[in-house]
């Protein structure tokens, strides 16, 4: 009786044997047929430069979305409002028409003026000198029994006559520099109403050389992987100043990796660029955060405009200027960089907006001023 | 702000040690599954890129591996690949990709292990390969393909032997 069972167990080892011994040659003849691939040259490189970009691009793409939404459905709520409003007496439908069309048109300009002037539709083109998100808050301005979920925001906004601040309507513009963290530099910009005016970002910076011209210095949004310490400031929103009110800014100075080739130059400067990421050559602006085991020793200090050059022999002396309206440049601060660099750059905000939520390691850094 | 930095740093790091670590056998891994070695780097770059980019993947570092596993599997499988062809994802053509890599290339496509695999239904394909190459167990197999172990097993089975067969035919 036991001889069969003998044979079955013998016969399923046999079995299992078998497929062991498939199995090893399978998993050796696989590994032998890539044997020799190896990533080509430079993939680190195309990665380190790629990943920031494809998650600016995935942030802008959300924004402009959130964005898309909000102005639609601010469009259906204005329409609404239009038609069913208490200010409706005396426009009946041509009101709602009018009032879609600023809203999806926007603050081009647009509709050609097509359309002689409808009544209603007048305080609506005031309120838009800014952006298309202006519209429906500066509708509620005045009159209207607002309903009570408008953002705070709105009452910032609602500054129907103000014009856009030009550089003769601030003044006392002042900045100071943090010292290199992990490589990079951070400046914060304030500055002071002299008169009211509206101040709607991107703050205007201009990138020079030594000899100024005009530097090939990509100007990003802030990203907190290029530059974790810059504050989180929503895009797009338009400051109302009143004389004497403050305003701020921040931008990074994000100085690209200088690419490492084989015999390598071990100057102490060059410590940060361990991951030999490839210049500003497609505009990218690589984020040049160290590696893990090059976070021991930050670079010295940003020399001065002219002065010496890095141990590499390359530092090159940037000064990166400020001007409201493109006109006159109220502040500049100067900058070095081996191999190129990017900026990263928020929007305006209020010191009151951003103040409770600044850790005090982040502001320590930016004890002393540059100027 | 601190919270960012963290993980800004956490990200570029992981990026260059996930790149150290699993770069290579993932372009293996590519290269196993698609018929057109040539398009296996910009796969597994696109893999990295995606992965990388969203931060809710990189949250945790163990399982990144698997992420890009999977990823790169789908696109090794999907028509978006065929676009990558076309649209060859990487910006330059990497300055001295030349002898060592390309000799490379050409010393897969002879093998017949690999001509033998293109023979193969792609799923049995890609069960042979997470299996032997990746040393995957058939539940991971199963829960990286999205089918049962059953279903591992059975095109693991039919894909050894027709397999067998075709490299038998080769020599």
């Amino acid at each position: 009786v036991s001889a069969p069972h003998q044979d079955d167990g013998a016969q399923s080892r046999g079995e299992n044997e078998n497929t062991q011994e498939i199995d090893a040659q399978l998993r050796e003849r696989f590994q032998q047929a890539v044997a020799g691939l190896e990533p080509r040259t430079g993939a680190l490189e195309h990665l380190q430069h790629a990943v920031p970009a494809r998650r600016r691009r995935r942030h802008a793409a959300l924004a402009a979305t959130a964005a898309t939404v909000f102005v639609v459905s601010a469009g259906v709520t204005l329409a609404a409002r239009g038609t069913f409003g208490p200010r409706g007496s005396n426009d009946g439908g041509s009101n709602v028409g009018n009032l879609m069309t600023t809203a999806t048109a926007g603050a081009a300009g647009g509709g050609a003026g097509h359309g002689p002037d409808v009544s209603s539709g007048q305080d609506m083109n005031d309120g838009s000198q800014g952006s298309s998100v202006q519209p429906p808050s500066s509708a509620s301005d005045g009159s209207k029994p607002s309903s009570a979920s408008n953002p705070p925001q709105s009452v910032t906004s609602a500054s129907v006559a103000l014009a856009a601040c030009q550089a003769t309507s601030l003044a006392a513009v002042n900045s100071t520099q943090s010292a290199p963290n992990h490589g990079v530099v951070y400046e914060t910009v304030t500055g002071t109403a002299k008169s009211a005016c509206t101040l709607t970002g991107p703050p205007g910076l201009t990138v020079t050389d030594a000899s100024g011209a005009k530097a090939a210095v990509a100007i990003h949004q802030s990203d907190s992987a290029a530059a974790p310490l810059l504050p989180s400031v929503p895009a797009g929103r338009t400051l109302s100043l009143q004389p004497g009110d403050q305003y701020e800014f921040e931008f990074a100075w994000v100085p690209a990796s200088c690419p490492v080739k084989p015999p390598p130059t071990s100057t102490p400067s060059s410590a940060q660029s361990s991951q030999a990421a490839g210049p500003a050559g497609d505009g990218a602006g690589s984020p040049d955060q160290p590696g893990a085991g090059a976070t021991t020793a930050p670079p010295g200090p940003p020399t001065p405009s002219g002065s010496a050059t890095a141990p590499g022999g390359t530092s090159a002396t940037y000064s990166v200027s400020y001007s409201p309206d493109g006109t006159h440049s109220l502040q500049s601060a100067d900058f070095t960089a081996d191999c190129g660099a990017a900026i990263y750059l928020t929007d305006y905000f209020q010191p009151q907006d951003q103040a409770p939520a600044q850790p005090g390691a982040r502001t320590a850094q930016r004890a002393h001023a540059a100027h | 702000v601190a919270a960012d930095r963290e993980s800004g740093d956490v990200t570029v790091d992981l990026l260059t040690e996930t790149y150290r670590s699993h770069y290579t056998s993932l372009l293996k891994l590519a290269a196993l599954l698609l018929d057109d070695i040539a398009s296996c780097e910009d796969v597994v770059q696109e893999a990295f890129i995606r992965v990388h980019s969203a931060r809710s993947r990189v949250r945790d570092p163990d399982k990144v591996l698997a992420y890009l596993r999977q990823t790169v599997v789908n696109l090794a499988r999907s028509t978006l690949r065929r676009r990558l062809i076309g649209m060859r994802l990487a910006p330059k053509p990497m300055p001295d990709m030349a002898s060592a890599e390309e000799g490379a290339y050409e010393r897969l496509e002879k093998d017949a292990l690999i001509q033998a695999l293109r023979g193969i239904q792609r799923r049995q394909r890609e069960v042979l390969v997470l299996r032997y190459f990746s040393d995957m167990t058939e539940a991971q197999v199963a829960e990286l393909l999205g089918i049962s172990i059953g279903s591992v097993k059975a095109y693991g089975s039919r894909g050894i032997e027709a397999l067998r067969v075709r490299m038998e035919a080769f020599r």
